[in-house]
């Protein structure tokens, strides 16, 4: 079972792949397309704080260097809560100049991700809450139905999965968005999440399921091939 | 697909390890005894697992450009940021040496110019206020001429008048006629310090001729044009930016001045002293009130005597005042131009928004619009305006997601740059104070 590698608080370094094996992977990315997961950001370097102390002191190319070490990640969180290049794109950036603006108040001892990541959510959240974005119309990638397919297409069904998921999670209220976002993908204590979203933990709890049942109902279907695999596996 | 779990919530927050010890207890107990709770977890867990796997996928080329954008951001608000006063600091130095040379080529009458030479202020070194270690030559202290820098007491500021009237009487008529020494030692400094009073004073550069030649090139614009641009200049005129909106509020009153001696600052200080020196020069200042120069843009022109009666001051000033009034305008005018063929484009134009929700729908239809029509004028034109709106929807309803959504659609639209980004600036510096 895999629940007992999630307790406790795993560290937020890039470097560290968020699972294991890559037995599920969903479906390749689109040719001519840049792409980025969780688990393939790059890492922290040792001498961040000097870029981090030179960048305080104004020199933007030491910052220009910390922005190419986090930008993956701190799209990635941006794009998985508005869900729109564009508008992932805006936070992003937004999130690095804020950050900028701010590093004089940035203890350098600390690790840049979490810090960086934080604010990127925050702006994402507040975009995804403001009522000019629930009017807009999610991005169109129609989910395709669940297959029957024969114990062949395994490896096709669990590639759909991962495009159902993607549209699950659009189809998510922001708020209970945002809450699995900041807890899968960037691996926040609820505590954490709560401070983040200036929420109650408890709601933070309530909104995390609700959001994993509606994810897993749609999901599910897709599931059987890779967990009866994982299980024979463990065996 | 399992049935409902009976560990419910905690499940979820068991997965996370967010549960108390005995709580965890109690849910380990009952999934090795629950298949489908524990079937539920599994599957919540594979969830997990596919989410943290899904691709985040970016156009191409994407993240080699970004650290580049983002530290051209930077720069440009480190740009942005220069204090007001070093712009009012380099108009002033440009006033004071090209005034002088523009003077040159001008005839003025022998007479006129003994009784401007009795009439000269000369400006003491840089740092009177510190020093008060006025020049050998000079006729006026340094302490006065501090406060003529600043806000001038009523007795200097009579006095000052009374030069003026009477150089103005030889030289040029009405108008009063206002001493600029140019070049000097120390004329940055002095420019800057003068600039900087100017500045806080909100003094616009060239103010009033400023104002009305930039009007006198709007209204040969059309009506849309000038009345987006007069939404501008009170942004420009909240922000102290000094050119593009004419600011008339502290700009020079000469009748006033004359009629009514006042505390409050104009004269003296609406014309720089730029530099200690004896070559003082006279800098003709128009006659007409700002308010006269805005209702009747062309009676300025009426008024020059010689080429040069929009004042020397607005001479100087004038390219860069037209350089903005493009910047401000042509695009807009020639996409509107474009977009009034364009379909749903004039509906959009005459929607107005009274409340922030209005505001909020009018972002939206531009923003769809400029959707609809990429690459265009129109398209453009939509797009700066669906920035206006939801600015708008911010001032109208205070809601700070619209802010900070407008401020970063504003940014990235001024970082592309746009071909409207002068026009957005002004706004974007409202959206970030």
């Amino acid at each position: 079972m895999g629940a007992g590698r999630r307790h406790g608080k795993r560290a937020l370094d890039d470097r560290i792949p968020a699972r294991p094996s890559g037995g599920n992977l969903p479906a390749a990315p689109e040719p001519g397309r840049s792409t980025v997961t969780s688990s393939s950001l790059g890492g922290v370097d040792r001498n961040e704080a000097d870029l981090l102390a030179k960048a305080r002191g104004g020199n933007l190319f030491a910052f220009e260097e910390i922005v190419r070490r986090y930008q993956r990640r701190v799209y990635a969180t941006a794009l998985r809560i508005v869900r729109r290049h564009e508008l992932a794109d805006e936070v992003a950036q937004e999130a690095f100049l804020r950050a900028f603006e701010s590093l004089g108040r940035f203890d350098l001892a600390r690790p840049f991700g979490p810090w960086i990541c934080r604010i990127a959510a925050n702006l994402a959240i507040s975009h995804v809450r403001s009522p000019a974005a629930r009017e807009q119309p999610l991005p169109e990638t129609a989910p395709e139905p669940p297959s029957t397919a024969p114990d062949a297409l395994s490896g096709l069904l669990e590639s759909e999965a991962g495009a159902v998921l993607d549209r699950a999670l659009s189809e998510l209220p922001p708020e209970q968005r945002a809450v699995f976002v900041l807890r899968v993908c960037e691996e926040m204590s609820y505590r954490e999440i709560a401070e983040t979203l200036g929420i109650q933990m408890g709601t933070v709890m309530s909104r995390l399921a609700r959001a994993r049942e509606r994810l897993r109902e749609k999901v599910a279907p897709y599931l059987g091939p890779a967990l009866r695999r994982a299980g024979g596996e463990a065996t | 697909m399992s049935e409902a779990p009976h560990a419910g919530e905690r499940l979820s927050a068991y997965l996370d390890g967010e549960l108390p010890a005995a709580e965890r207890e109690q849910v380990e107990s009952h999934l090795r005894e629950c298949g489908p709770c524990a079937r539920w977890l599994e599957e919540l867990q594979a969830v997990d697992d596919f989410a943290q796997e899904l691709p985040v996928a970016a156009p191409e080329g994407y993240f080699e450009a970004f650290p580049a954008r983002v530290r051209e951001r930077l720069a440009a608000r480190r740009r942005r940021r220069v204090p007001a006063w070093t712009w009012a600091a380099a108009a002033a130095v440009l006033l004071a040496v090209v005034t002088p040379l523009t003077l040159i080529r001008r005839e003025a009458a022998p007479a006129a110019r003994r009784d401007a030479a009795a009439a000269r202020v000369e400006a003491p070194p840089a740092g009177v206020e510190a020093s008060a270690a006025p020049l050998p030559s000079a006729t006026v202290s340094a302490q006065e001429y501090g406060r003529v820098a600043r806000l001038p007491a009523p007795e200097q500021e009579r006095a000052n008048e009374s030069k003026m009237r009477q150089a103005g009487r030889e030289d040029a008529g009405q108008r009063p006629v206002l001493m600029v020494p140019p070049a000097g030692r120390d004329k940055d400094r002095l420019a800057a310090r003068d600039a900087d009073t100017r500045a806080a004073d909100g003094y616009s550069v060239g103010g009033v001729s400023g104002g009305g030649g930039l009007d006198d090139q709007k209204k040969a614009k059309d009506e849309d044009a000038r009345s987006r641009r007069a939404t501008l200049d009170g942004s420009l005129a909240k922000t102290g930016t000094a050119a593009a909106g004419g600011a008339p509020a502290r700009t020079f009153r000469p009748a006033e001045a004359q009629s009514t001696p006042s505390p409050a600052p104009p004269p003296a200080a609406a014309a720089p002293p730029a530099a200690p020196s004896a070559m003082a020069e006279e800098v003709v200042v128009q006659a007409e009130a700002p308010q006269m120069a805005r209702r009747e843009p062309r009676s300025q022109d009426a008024a020059k005597p010689d080429g040069a009666a929009a004042g020397e001051g607005a001479a100087v000033d004038q390219p860069r005042l037209k350089g903005e009034a493009d910047a401000l305008t042509k695009p807009g005018l020639a996409g509107r131009k474009e977009a009034e063929g364009v379909e749903g484009f004039r509906e959009l134009s005459l929607r107005a928004a009274d409340s922030a929700e209005q505001a909020r729908a009018l972002y939206r239809a531009w923003a769809a619009f400029a959707r609809r029509h990429p690459r265009t004028h129109a398209g453009d034109e939509a797009r700066v305006r669906s920035i206006e709106s939801l600015a708008a929807a911010w001032r109208l309803g205070g809601l700070e997601a619209d802010r900070q959504l407008a401020r970063a659609l504003g940014e990235a639209y001024v970082a592309e740059p746009g071909p409207q980004a002068a026009r957005l600036r002004p706004l974007l510096e409202e959206l970030s104070r």
